[in-house]
């Protein structure tokens, strides 16, 4: 089971301080300006804007941090608490494709685990790693209420679900091949 | 009473009291030929202390004061220190080590308080008994003297086997 | 909390509470034992240990007693087997990822874990999973953290986020993974280790005591800290006449400060034992030689003979006698007996870096102690920095605005960091806060006043509404900024203010842990300041007797004063500027190692305890003034007690009438000196001086925008706090370590290019 794993901890341990603050296009900007609008409190607007940083720079790398602190008028610590609590927010450079494999009840009681333990083997990673080549990252995530399905797993925003070994070798096959098309789009 | 009665009944004691010597002559010796020979010692015996390695050779203790917290006659001494290397280099199992062990053995009463207070299994009784010195500042033993690995063991003893009846052997006399 | 009494029945007792009494407060009031981890009274709730569960009558499951307020006709059981099964579950869900590694933990001995595990445990886990195992590592270098102890009781974040309002330490990931961490991994915080202090278990620790000592051989001694004005008390360790560590843990302590404590009181405590300590008294017998180690007879011979030939050859005002306001009350009124009864002379001072003369002749009204502070409505602040020098008082403030819903107004040149708490802030131009008092004192100089500070005349209309509108205390502090003048001013604002309703008491923010008792002592009301003093070095003042040092700040632009003194006699624990020109020099004791009281900012007259022998041959300043003296044929009849002292005290200084050390002995009440208030009086000449001298300052200055650091204050290296070496990393810029396995001391080495400037001094 997932036991001979390390606990999927995403601790950003060695990112630096941000030195810099991002920035961003007049629309992004505008697009954020849109949300904040929306909420009575500013720090409220902290999971959509957070996604907006995700989208525009690949994963909430510091500097992103930064400006997430800097435009919610909160402190660096509280959006790194945020992040770190979200299985959706990546704190981690990603690859190309994000195999995200639900833990919860149902799903682990399911097979999760021997699922997670194949993707693992097929792809030499470890839960929390990214391929050398950048294609595959691996991560864990909380239930992602396809409990009827499952195990379940998600690439980008797209459900896999009823999942055994040959069909998670068949998806990530096709991934592989550069044939996967997302059906999703964020 | 008579000088005679006195005479008889002394007569009649020392043959008495010869009788028993007498007696024991022909039973052989019961003297334990030490230092010549080696002596028997329990398995259980509460000799000198002895710190114990692991396996690799780190020390077991990590100092953690309990031994001489337990300790009646406050004959240990302790001071603990930091040891940022990595596991395999350091000189104890953790970073936390005894770097100044002490035991004064002109304290030590031998009640093994310390070996049953050790959550680590670092310190035993080992069977040295061999403790006497010219200077009472030399019953103080550091950590050269106790550690099992620097610890000069005496070829004066033997350790009996745990079903070997030592104790009859001396029971009689 | 309302005086209301409501009833309320404990395991079948009944009890009469106050309304809005918190139960388990009430049930441990009671005497029933209600274990808790997570519950930290005067903090935000958080309800995640469930350990303090109860069964309350017509709730369908047991409840968290932390989270419940008291309500009439309330029925409680505290305990019953459903409630300890419960319990005894919950510590077995705690240690489920537990490690035992008490022997090699340093709270292992006082871990309120281990206690809880001893009286609610069960003998056998059932968990036989692997332990979720995270390496120990560093998070800054005085915190070492042990993610895998910790149970998440959150009592660290909170009091980062309420006292410290800094937010540095925070629980990230989630559900089994959650750990208390910070972005980075490094702590860029104040380091004041109050989260270490409040941790139950040991997750966070002091780095600077690691693996050092065990708590159950160390002996514990609740003294005052000798660092700021705040007089926090705090418990000192000691071992073997070392001090190992310092704490605030209400197990030993109890003082007004609570468990808080701020990086110097509670890690650089290191000078007490530090090698460069003086050893014995030195003579120098050339002058511009060298110091000769002496004996005490000998040094003391020869200070006494050096001071009465320039009392022979320029008179007795000739003889400055300067103290430090770093000495316990018993010594500054020892050598406030040897200037003035003794040599005769008007010149005595204390090297503070200012005087609160001109505000205790004036006062008008009471001292608010931090007590008061923290429980004010309204609190403007003038100048001063109360978060970098005065913590205990920054944090008090801190609380008053978030949990009790103070209005705090700052007036101030530079926007310190307090100001996100602020409900007003005045950011005025520099040097201009005698404006501000001027405006405060009378309105018909409001204009006058905005435009020389910068601000609009609306804000000072503003901030006068918010202290008439008040119900319940004013506090107004001030720091060093305002002039004497405003000093007398402010000193005089009670009867301004005072209302039915309404209290307006006062808090100076001085510098060091006696200013306020070197004042009270009389020290500071001698002819000359200690600028001025070494001016007249060599002019006016041929021979010095200094308990202490100068200040760098004194000293700037006056290196060579002492040197064209005839004779100098000091008294120190370090060799400083002031003793490279000294003819004598005795070895003091440091507070550690002395027995007084020491007198701070809310005029709490505070017990100083020996935890220590004197270390070297070093004793007690107030005991070196009596030899000296002695030795001059003039004996103080002292006895060698330093209550004997406190005692003559308490009878010449009619603030600290009849006091004695009984009666300072329980630190929890502690005493307030009742300082004489005086009428109200005419301040016009005072203040058309200031409105003179307001007059005149520009118009257009430019004012300072950037706020200033974490710790430009904090972790400026002094004589005292140069001895630690974590605070020299910490001075430069606390810069993170390749690897956080291991403390930063032995990753980074510190060269004299990377310390900051040292400006102030201690």
């Amino acid at each position: 089971m997932s036991e001979q794993f390390t606990p999927n901890n995403p601790l950003p341990q060695e990112a630096k301080l941000p030195a810099e603050i991002a920035s961003f296009s007049p629309a992004v900007e505008a697009e954020i300006d849109a949300h904040l609008a929306k909420y009575p409190v500013k720090r409220s607007a902290i999971l959509p804007l957070m996604f907006i940083v995700q989208r525009e720079r690949g994963y909430l790398d510091p500097p992103g941090v930064a400006y997430l602190a800097d435009r919610l008028g909160v402190r660096i610590t509280d959006i790194w608490e945020v992040a770190t609590f979200y299985s959706m927010i990546n704190t981690k450079p990603v690859g190309k494709y994000h195999v995200q494999i639900c833990r919860t009840l149902s799903c682990k009681i399911m097979g999760a685990g021997k699922i997670t333990e194949h993707c693992a083997k097929r792809l030499g990673i470890k839960p929390g790693e990214t391929t050398e080549d950048g294609m595959f990252s691996l991560s864990e995530v909380e239930c992602l209420g396809s409990c009827g399905t499952a195990p379940m797993m998600q690439i980008g925003f797209d459900y896999h679900e009823n999942l055994s070994a040959e069909k998670v070798d068949e998806i990530l096959d096709s991934c592989s091949r550069g044939e996967y098309r997302y059906s999703m789009k964020s | 009473m008579s000088i005679i009665g006195d005479v008889i009944e002394s007569t009649k004691a020392i043959i008495k009291g010869m009788g028993v010597t007498f007696s024991y002559i022909p039973k052989g010796k019961w003297t334990v030929e030490y230092p010549d020979e080696p002596v028997t010692v329990q398995p259980r015996y509460r000799g000198q202390h002895l710190l114990h390695v692991d396996e690799y050779g780190r020390e077991k203790c990590v100092a953690c004061f309990l031994c001489a917290a337990a300790c009646p006659s406050e004959c240990i001494y302790i001071i603990a220190k930091d040891d940022p290397r990595s596991p395999m280099e350091r000189i104890g199992i953790e970073e936390r080590y005894a770097e100044v062990y002490n035991i004064d053995y002109g304290r030590c009463i031998f009640c093994g308080y310390c070996v049953e207070a050790c959550p680590k299994d670092a310190i035993t009784h080992g069977y040295n008994f061999e403790l006497s010195v010219y200077n009472r500042a030399d019953l103080l033993k550091t950590k050269d003297d106790l550690l099992i690995t620097k610890q000069v063991q005496s070829r004066n003893y033997r350790v009996a086997s745990s079903e070997e009846d030592v104790d009859s052997e001396y029971k009689e006399v | 909390m309302s005086t209301e009494l409501i009833k309320v029945t404990i395991n079948g007792k009944e009890f009469q509470v106050a309304k809005g009494a918190r139960l388990i407060d009430v049930c441990r009031e009671q005497g029933f034992n209600i274990p808790s981890f997570c519950y930290y009274a005067d903090l935000a709730l958080q309800a995640s240990c469930r350990m303090c569960l109860v069964r309350i009558e017509k709730m369908p499951k047991l409840q968290t007693s932390c989270t419940i307020t008291c309500t009439d006709g309330m029925v409680v059981t505290t305990e019953s087997e459903e409630i300890e099964k419960a319990q005894r579950a919950m510590v077995e869900f705690l240690l489920a990822n537990h490690p035992l590694d008490c022997p090699i933990c340093d709270r292992g001995g006082e871990c309120e874990l281990q206690e809880m595990a001893f009286d609610w445990g069960n003998l056998e886990e059932r968990f036989t999973e692997r332990k979720n195992a995270q390496p120990e590592k560093y998070l800054s270098p005085i915190v070492a953290n042990d993610p895998q102890r910790c149970i998440l009781c959150k009592r660290c974040t909170r009091v980062c986020d309420e006292w410290m309002g800094e937010d540095a330490i925070e629980a990230g990931g989630r559900g089994a993974n959650t750990v208390i961490g910070t972005f980075g991994g490094w702590l860029n915080c104040s380091e004041c280790g109050n989260c270490i202090e409040v941790c139950p278990t040991g997750t966070l620790l002091d780095a600077t005591y690691r693996h050092q000592a065990r708590p159950w051989e160390l002996q514990q001694t609740v003294t005052t800290c000798t660092y700021c004005s705040d007089g926090c008390q705090e418990s000192v360790g000691s071992r073997a006449g070392e001090v190992m560590r310092v704490v605030a843990r209400d197990r030993y302590v109890n003082g007004h400060n609570g468990e808080f404590l701020c990086i110097k009181g509670r890690f650089a405590h290191t000078f007490i034992n530090d090698e460069t300590r003086l050893r014995t008294p030195m003579i120098r017998y050339k002058k511009g030689g060298k110091l000769i180690p002496a004996t005490w007879d000998e040094a003391v011979k020869f200070a006494t003979r050096g001071l009465d030939k320039a009392a022979e050859a320029h008179g007795a005002n000739s003889i400055a006698v300067v103290g430090s306001p770093r000495l316990t009350n018993e010594s500054l009124y020892a050598l406030k007996k040897f200037a003035t009864e003794l040599v005769g002379t008007e010149n005595y001072t204390a090297t503070d870096a200012f005087s609160l003369s001109p505000f205790f002749q004036n006062l008008g009204g009471q001292i608010a102690t931090h007590r008061d502070i923290r429980h004010a409505k309204t609190i403007v602040l003038i100048g001063g920095e109360p978060e970098e020098l005065q913590p205990f008082a920054g944090k008090q403030i801190r609380q008053a605005v978030r949990n009790g819903g103070a209005k705090l107004v700052i007036i101030n040149s530079t926007p310190i960091r307090l100001k996100e708490r602020a409900t007003q802030f005045l950011h005025i131009n520099p040097e201009t806060e005698d404006a501000a008092v001027l405006a405060i004192f009378n309105q018909a100089h409001n204009e006058l006043a905005a435009r020389k500070m910068g601000v609009q005349e609306t804000e000072l209309i503003e901030l006068r509404r918010t202290i008439t509108n008040t119900e319940g205390d004013v506090v107004i502090m001030f720091g060093g900024e305002v002039s004497a003048e405003a000093q007398s001013l402010l000193a005089q604002m009670p009867y301004l203010f005072n209302k039915e309703g309404r209290r307006a008491l006062l808090h100076p923010l001085p510098l060091y842990n006696n200013s306020v008792g070197a004042t009270d002592m009389g020290l500071m009301y001698g002819k000359l300041g200690a600028t001025e003093m070494l001016d007249a070095a060599g002019d006016s003042v041929h021979a010095m007797y200094v308990a202490g040092s100068f200040l760098p700040q004194h000293l700037t632009g006056r290196e060579d004063s002492l040197g064209k003194l005839d004779f100098l006699v000091v008294q120190e624990l370090f060799e400083t500027e002031t003793t490279r020109f000294a003819d004598v020099v005795f070895p003091a004791a440091s507070f550690a190692e002395a027995d007084g009281t020491f007198t701070n900012s809310g005029g709490l007259v505070q017990r100083v305890r020996q935890t220590i022998p004197p270390v070297n041959q070093s004793k007690q300043d107030w005991v070196i003034t009596a030899q000296l003296s002695k030795e001059l044929g003039v004996d103080f009849g002292f006895q060698m007690s330093a209550s004997a002292v406190f005692g003559e005290i308490a009878e010449r200084i009619p603030a600290y009438a009849g006091l004695r050390y009984p009666l300072l002995k329980d630190e929890t009440n502690p005493v307030q000196v009742k300082h004489a208030t005086i009428e109200q009086r005419d301040l016009s000449q005072e203040s058309e001086a200031i409105r003179a001298r307001v007059e005149k300052m520009s118009d257009t200055a430019t004012k300072i925008n950037a706020t200033p650091p974490v710790g430009h204050e904090l972790f400026k290296i002094g004589t005292l706090t140069d001895k630690l070496p974590q605070m020299h990393l910490l001075a430069s810029g606390n810069p993170k370590p390749p690897t956080l396995a291991v403390s930063p001391l032995y990753q980074i080495t510190v060269d004299a290019g990377m310390k900051r400037e040292a400006i102030g001094g201690d």
